[in-house]
């Protein structure tokens, strides 16, 4: 599952392959256009639909907590 | 009724009957207009053993600290300049080198930075903060001041590449925040959400329409615009009822649909300026926030902050441009054309003038920049009168409102024909599934170029639909799809960015 999120997001940004995805904020630094298109991809690749309620740091400061919050959400 | 001199009268005047308000509130915490000034004047008083007049410079990541400073700075008689503190050191540099600082402050976070030859000059806030006032030294600072005094210079990046300071004085930032309150009705019971940097002249907007007013400026942090349910909690829990943000952050909301899904339940006052906005979100916002106000702002750093206005009146179509509308109290504009004639008839594009109160004072020790821009109205030559020229071509329309056309620069000559990127980006923003775009001409190559950002759409689509809607000489030689359109640090679409990547590819 990690490693599906992983490319999803290098999709988007491709430093998210070599990154430790501890703390992808700081790590690869992901702005709002990349929040949007990481989301229309994950929403894509998992059948998923992220409300904009899910939209906070923490639901995407790391791969750990995007798989929950998609675990969360499917 | 008293005169007002400088800002620290409109300051005190409001700390007199909202002391105990929460003046300036960021992330962490809220400081009232007591502290406020009372922390102000301990800076002030300590800032005026090192100097009673010339620049200081304020480094502090954006925070309530960094607005107490500018206001401190203004006690020790002196101006004060803000500095974007994610600004590569180089640029910092020139900065420093045209004011020749008296001191900059800092603070425990941006301490450990290094300024080279300026590093003595580094004052930490905190130890600033904690000097005891010295009313008598302060108050003679007062009596030595007049309120064509500067407040503050502002930096903008000049087109060579060097930038230039605009410095403003006392009396612009006074009339031009009273013609705030009025015009939009700007009370204590007013909480602006702040979104634009502090070394942009918008925010001077934010900061003087709010101390002016006896209102609350909540700093929004700059994450809660990636993150925008973040966003949306800081402006639900902080009751935010005001804003003036730059298009692009309004786009941020529309993007992810945040009004209809979660909303913001205290909005009621949405202002807008420093790039143009796109029809198609703004009537995205008008539809999911029907009763706020709208109103798009228009105007240059060189005079304080906007000089022309326009509340949303009408419905417009999405492929028609937003108008400027109408000149502020105490402000006029000429439209004059290449002739060095007036325009008043709609439909003719000319060069934008403004005259009045709000000019800024001129370039800091720049007197080349200052003779191209502040020149003598060129409509007579019977006495001096200083007006701005600004680059920017408008048009009046048939109500008689200002409509911006482009940059004067940005009017590019292709194909034989006269072209306003802006009008193609205006049509190709209205294309459904637009996200955003930007029109910028490759001069060497003689190519328009169209970027943009579309789940929907791609390059031959948007080919097909801009040949319908312009004329062929107007349709952009390439189109490309990106992922991510670059912004600047101010939050507008990055159009030297782009241009320098299509130098970079031309070149090879």
């Amino acid at each position: 599952m990690e490693q599906r999120i992983r490319s999803v997001i290098a999709k988007v940004n491709p430093k998210a392959l070599e990154c430790k995805g501890i703390d992808l904020i700081s790590e690869i630094g992901i702005d709002s256009h990349d929040i949007f298109n990481i989301v229309v991809e994950l929403e894509e690749e998992f059948d998923i639909e992220i409300d904009p309620a899910f939209l906070k740091a923490e639901n995407f400061c790391s791969l750990a907590n995007i798989e929950k919050m998609i675990q969360k959400l499917s | 009724m008293k005169w007002m001199i400088s800002i620290l009268d409109l300051l005190e005047e409001t700390q007199n009957k909202y002391g105990h308000k929460v003046a300036f509130s960021d992330f962490k915490r809220g400081v009232t207009y007591d502290e406020v000034v009372t922390t102000a004047k301990a800076i002030g008083t300590a800032l005026h053993n090192h100097a009673t007049k010339g620049a200081v410079a304020v480094y502090i990541p954006k925070s309530v600290e960094t607005l107490i400073a500018f206001f401190s700075i203004a006690y020790s008689g002196c101006f004060y300049v803000p500095i974007d503190t994610d600004m590569p050191m180089d640029r910092v540099q020139l900065i420093l080198d045209t004011i020749s600082p008296k001191a900059i402050i800092v603070s425990e976070e941006s301490m450990d930075v290094n300024f080279g030859k300026y590093n003595h000059l580094k004052r930490n806030y905190s130890e600033l903060s904690s000097a005891t006032i010295n009313e008598n030294a302060l108050q003679s600072i007062r009596k030595g001041m007049i309120d064509t005094d500067p407040v503050y210079a502002l930096f903008t990046s000049g087109s060579t590449g060097i930038p230039k300071g605009v410095i403003v004085s006392h009396r612009s930032v006074i009339i031009y925040a009273h013609w705030i309150l009025e015009t939009f009705d700007i009370t204590s019971e007013t909480i602006f959400g702040n979104q634009t940097p502090f070394y942009f002249s918008m925010s001077v907007l934010d900061i003087y329409a709010t101390i002016a007013a006896g209102a609350t400026l909540q700093i929004i942090p700059k994450r809660a615009f990636t993150f925008v349910a973040e966003l949306a909690d800081f402006m639900n829990e902080r009751k935010v009822n005001t804003i003036y943000w730059v298009p692009s952050a309004l786009c941020i909301v529309s993007k992810f649909k945040l009004l209809e899904k979660i909303g913001f339940k205290y909005l009621k006052k949405v202002l807008f300026a420093g790039e143009v906005m796109p029809t198609k979100q703004l009537n995205y916002w008008r539809k999911n926030l029907p009763n706020a106000m709208y109103a798009n702002l228009f105007g240059p750093t060189e005079i304080t902050d906007i000089g022309i206005y326009y509340i949303l009146d009408r419905e417009f179509a999405d492929d028609e441009p937003i108008p400027i509308g109408k000149t502020c109290d105490n402000m006029s504009v000429l439209v004059i054309d290449d002739n060095n004639h007036l325009i008043t008839k709609p439909n003719t594009v000319g060069e934008l003038y403004y005259r009045g109160s709000y000019l800024a004072l001129g370039y800091y020790r720049n007197p080349k920049k200052m003779a191209e821009a502040f020149v003598q109205n060129p409509l007579h030559n019977d006495y001096p009168e200083t007006v701005y020229k600004s680059g920017d071509l408008v048009k009046y329309n048939e109500y008689g409102e200002l409509v911006y056309i482009s940059r004067k620069d940005f009017q590019i000559k292709h194909m034989g024909y006269r072209i306003e990127l802006g009008e193609v980006e205006t049509v190709l923003n209205a294309m459904d599934g637009i996200e955003r775009c930007a029109v910028v001409f490759d001069r060497k190559n003689d190519n328009i170029v169209a970027y943009f950002e579309s789940k929907k759409q791609d390059s031959s689509t948007i080919e097909t639909y801009l040949r319908e809607k312009l004329p062929v000489y107007m349709v952009p030689n390439k189109i490309i799809k990106e992922r991510n359109i670059p912004i600047n640090e101010n939050g507008k679409i990055d159009r030297k960015e782009l241009e320098k990547r299509l130098m970079g590819k031309s070149s090879v």
